[in-house]
């Protein structure tokens, strides 16, 4: 069995914000943490997609950050092709960096209002000393890939709408031919007609250059358009992980939403997002249980004992506060992080 | 259906005016700015070709012609030693602009370098940098200069170099706090995330996004390092004589103000009329380049 | 014209962009009516026109009107000074905007916000006024009520602020509530919650809704009826069911297609190319027409259809095209 592409280890992530000041008693000023990730693992294989899915807090965006390294990783660890960078510096880093890309939620933000997009498309190449001399021809190249004229390079950002804006930073993604893409949010800020736009553009690479894609939505639609996989997380860790032919069963006819029946999913939170989107089609005969949980999601500083899901789970019971839960196999390739497994496929 | 579908491909927009394009027009379009670009432009003529313009030389000393009033042969009458004024105007425009210029680059050099390392790099660079930089602020002018008097003597590196410290500071903290914000955007984080090295962040990324509200104060600084040419050399501690100067000819005219007004109001004018011209261009840049206004007066 | 409130007509221009265009949609009494539209459509702004809350803008002209039924009509909100046209935003239309965070005055607490219409337009005393505070907090299912209006919003969640919008909404009992976009920002679970709140309150006071989102997947669960908005046009209207299974406008046709839906697995998304237009160059013909993969008539390209009730379509269900009389190509079932 070959080692998958990425692989990543028990990855934790702490945040340490200001907490409370100095005092004359304790001099010296405590920093409180947030686990923004609190021991997450996960593989992705060549040319497959994962995606990762969450509310506000879940930590999908953080754990993205931590494979490019842009935040500091408290424990855990990275491997590329089995090769470990989780403390790479300097040459090694900026490897791990050509080999996976990443385009941000924000096309506009990311990127440099003052340069034109064939500028901004170039720079990784800049980056890695890649195709010397032949720069603008592949520029050009990478745009019709993405389906812009090639009159889009000599222009500034301010001059495109949002879809075009994510078709640049997409090619700019793939500028340095990488074999990892994380799209984070990829499509979140875009309207409904151009999101189709781009995941479409995003199957067509991927089919095309063999890419490996880390897809990070909370739009489970479109995660379950795009993954090969799917992890579900709350509050920094793993809830259920499975093949999403496993977690999404296909409904039967046209107009039914009979989705999260099992042998789906397997855990009360994943059930609960199930049944939280709306039908897209208010005509369906929608035999999902009704699930509306109760309460916010908990503060990450102080997150509960045992399960953290279990404040809103409506089939938590106590054993359920007094250790987290470790990962039960449901099935081949499928797991969830819950005590009571069969009740949950039964919501 | 397909080949309908391609035709509707997005047009891409039209080619975007450029930067200096846009800068141009501006400038073009407010009379005040226009004046301003003109004035500018005769004193640099003054400037580079002084020796050429100018009808007398500046040390043509005359004494049966001094004190003379405005007239055909001296448009801005003579001095108490008989030399033009005008000419000597005219040839002191040289030693206000080098001195200006040489000044504010060696402030914009320092004080940006300074600035962006440290807004970029921050932790103990940034405190060690800021702290430098208000040391640099509590010296007033004057103060410095006769420091370095006391070690180069008088004369015009003199003036360069006090003017040049004195204005560093305030490059330092524009190019500071806008190298702050830069590097909170999320293009910068995409920088970081494909490999780029921080060299190359702040050559790319940073310094352009940082270059408006700097190319504004440097404007603003031209026009305040004129002034301060002018006071360093009126107290004798710039450029020394029989160099013409501004501010050495507003010294040299004290004695003959009920005498002779021209002496003093025509370095005055030129004075005046170049740090306005100055300062109305920094405002039409400023509207053009940075109209959030994140650049500092000094 | 039935119904507590609505817009004929109306407007919208700011110097050489054309913001709205002959806006029309109306709401009954315990109706939901749904605006959907993506950025750029004008399904905010209709509303904002209509109540009088657009921006001042140089070269801001407004057409058309707005009115209030019920017990007391208005005939004309756009004719009514400022002054007579606040006093109508709380006792008769309640807002609920998108963010929660910005909505809400950071300084004041719970109790003050909620309290502030209440003593305004009810001329309630304090003390009154807090006793009604308590109960419309319990309304909206904000758990221990009384100690939650000492909060102050940054201590609430995005969930409980929302609740917290809606309950100030409602607090002077009006007859409609607008809601702009007001689970766009909030998690699905909690999204959830808030559409669970606005239905039952619905249900039990009556008070008309009118839900603006360019989510159609939201609309469809909660409208009784859809006004589909584009470029500043209703380009299509009508009973839920019948924009749903009936459309006859390929906008409708394209947006309902391009969704991913939970499953239903296609290969490639159906989508429509191109952006939406540029205000200020508008086309002369249909607003859709560049965009447009059906074009079944000669006059799409140059005349602008009319807002009309297609054949064999159900009365109400207008819609803006004259594609829509060649039945083949837009119907539900069809593909592009």
């Amino acid at each position: 069995m070959t080692a998958p592409l990425l692989e990543v280890r028990d990855l934790e992530v702490v945040f340490r914000v200001p907490g409370e000041s100095a005092t004359l008693r304790r001099p010296i000023p405590k920093p409180l943490e947030v686990r923004a990730v609190a021991g997450v693992s996960l593989q992705l294989e060549r040319g497959q997609t994962l995606g990762l899915v969450g509310e506000s807090g879940s930590g999908k965006s953080t754990i993205a950050q931590a494979i490019m390294r842009l935040v500091d990783i408290e424990s855990g660890s990275i491997h590329l092709d089995g090769i470990d960078l989780t403390a790479a510096r300097g040459a090694s880093l900026r490897e791990l960096r050509r080999r996976i890309a990443m385009v941000h939620q924000d096309p506009f933000a990311s990127l440099n209002p003052r340069r034109t997009i064939a500028e901004s498309i170039r720079e990784p190449m800049e980056v890695h000393g890649l195709r010397r001399g032949s720069r603008r021809e592949r520029v050009l190249e990478l745009l019709e890939m993405v389906g812009l004229d090639a009159r889009f390079a000599d222009r500034y950002p301010r001059q495109l709408s949002g879809g075009q804006r994510q078709r640049v930073c997409i090619a700019r993604a793939l500028a340095s031919d990488p074999e990892i893409v994380i799209l984070d949010e990829a499509t979140a800020s875009l309207d409904v007609s151009v999101q189709a736009q781009i995941l479409n553009l995003l199957q067509r690479l991927q089919r095309e250059h063999g890419l490996a894609y880390l897809f990070i939505a909370h739009d489970l639609a479109v995660v379950e358009h795009m993954s090969d996989r799917v992890m579900v997380l709350y509050l920094g860790r793993a809830m259920e992980v499975a093949d999403r032919d496993a977690l999404f069963v296909e409904a039967a006819a046209e107009h039914s939403t009979d989705v999260a029946l099992a042998p789906g999913a397997a855990h009360p939170y994943t059930a609960a997002l199930l049944s939280a989107i709306p039908p897209s089609d208010p005509l369906a005969t929608d035999s999902r249980q009704r699930m509306v949980l109760s309460g916010d999601v908990p503060s990450p500083l102080s997150p509960p004992s045992g399960c953290v899901f279990r404040t809103r789970c409506p089939i938590a019971i106590e054993a359920c506060a007094e250790t987290v839960p470790p990962p039960v196999t449901v099935a081949p390739g499928h797991e969830s992080w819950c005590i009571r497994v069969d009740e949950a496929r039964r919501l | 259906m397909t080949s309908h579908a391609a035709a509707i491909v997005d047009a891409a927009p039209p080619a975007p005016v450029s930067g200096w394009r846009q800068v141009l027009d501006a400038i073009v379009r407010r009379p005040v700015a226009l004046v301003s670009a003109a004035v500018l432009l005769v004193v640099v003529l003054a400037a580079v070709a002084g020796p050429l313009i100018a009808p007398y030389p500046a040390n043509a000393v005359d004494l049966s012609r001094a004190l003379q009033p405005p007239s055909g042969a001296h448009w801005f009458g003579t001095d108490e030693l008989g030399r033009d004024v005008l000419s000597r105007v005219v040839l002191a425009a040289r030693v206000s602009m080098l001195v200006s210029v040489v000044s504010v680059t060696i402030a914009f050099v320092v004080g940006v370098t300074l600035g962006l390392v440290a807004g970029y790099a921050g932790g103990w660079a940034d405190t060690l940098a800021m702290r430098a930089v208000d040391v640099m602020f509590a010296f007033p002018v004057l103060l410095l200069a006769l420091s370095i008097v006391a070690i180069l003597g008088p004369g015009l590196t003199t003036a360069m170099i006090a003017i040049g410290v004195v204005y560093t500071p305030i490059f330092a903290r524009v190019a500071r706090a806008s190298t702050l914000s830069v590097r909170e955007e999320s293009y910068v984080r995409a920088a970081r995330g494909m490999g780029a090295r921080p060299l190359g962040i702040i050559a790319r990324h940073v310094l352009p996004n940082v270059a408006a509200p700097l190319i504004v104060q440097t404007s603003l600084s031209l026009a305040f390092a004129i002034l301060s040419e002018a006071a360093l050399s009126f107290l004798g501690l710039g450029v020394q004589p029989p160099e013409p100067s501004w501010g050495r000819m507003l010294f040299d005219a004290r004695g003959y103000l009920d005498q002779a007004w021209w002496m003093a109001v025509f370095p005055g004018l030129a004075v005046f009329v170049t740090v306005l011209a100055f300062n109305l261009i920094g405002d039409t840049l400023r509207d053009v380049l940075d109209p959030s206004g994140r650049e500092a007066r000094r | 014209m039935t119904g507590v409130f609505g817009v004929e007509g109306l407007g919208v221009r700011i110097g050489e962009a054309r913001i709205l265009d002959d806006v029309t949609w109306s709401v009954d009494r315990g109706e939901t009516l749904g605006i959907v539209g993506e950025s750029g459509s004008g399904k905010s702004m209709s509303v904002l026109a209509a109540t009088g809350l657009l921006p001042a803008a140089r070269g801001l002209r407004l057409e058309g009107r707005s009115w209030l039924g019920g017990d007391a009509p208005v005939d004309n909100l756009l004719a009514l000074d400022a002054e007579r046209l606040r006093r109508l935003r709380g006792p008769r239309i309640g807002f609920v905007f998108q963010d929660p965070a910005t909505s809400l005055n950071p300084l004041l607490s719970v109790e003050r916000q909620l309290t502030e219409g209440l003593e305004e337009h009810r001329g309630m005393t304090r003390r009154d006024a807090a006793r009604r505070a308590i109960e419309l907090l319990e309304l909206v299912g904000i758990p221990d009520p009384e100690r939650r209006l000492q909060s102050y919003p940054h201590q609430l969640s995005g969930g409980m602020r929302q609740r917290v919008m809606i309950a100030i909404a409602l607090s002077c009992d009006p007859e409609v509530l607008v809601a702009d976009e007001p689970t766009t920002a909030l998690d699905v679970t909690i999204q959830a919650q808030i559409l669970d709140v606005v239905a039952e309150l619905q249900h039990r006071l009556g008070t008309a809704v009118v839900w603006i989102s360019h989510d159609l997947g939201v609309v469809g669960g909660i409208a009784d009826r859809i006004a589909v908005l584009y470029g500043g046009q209703v380009v299509e209207t009508g009973d839920v069911r019948d924009i749903f299974a009936g459309h006859r406008h390929p906008y409708t046709a394209g947006l309902l297609a391009s969704r991913p839906k939970l499953g239903h697995r296609t290969d490639d998304l159906a989508m429509i190319p191109g952006s939406p237009p540029d205000p200020r160059h508008l086309p002369s013909g249909c607003v859709f027409y560049d965009r447009c993969t059906v074009r079944a008539d000669e006059r799409c390209a140059s005349e602008r259809p009319p807002l009309a009730q297609p054949s064999g379509a159900a009365a109400g269900h207008l819609v803006r095209s004259f594609c829509a009389e060649h039945p083949a190509s837009t119907s539900a079932g069809a593909s592009s």
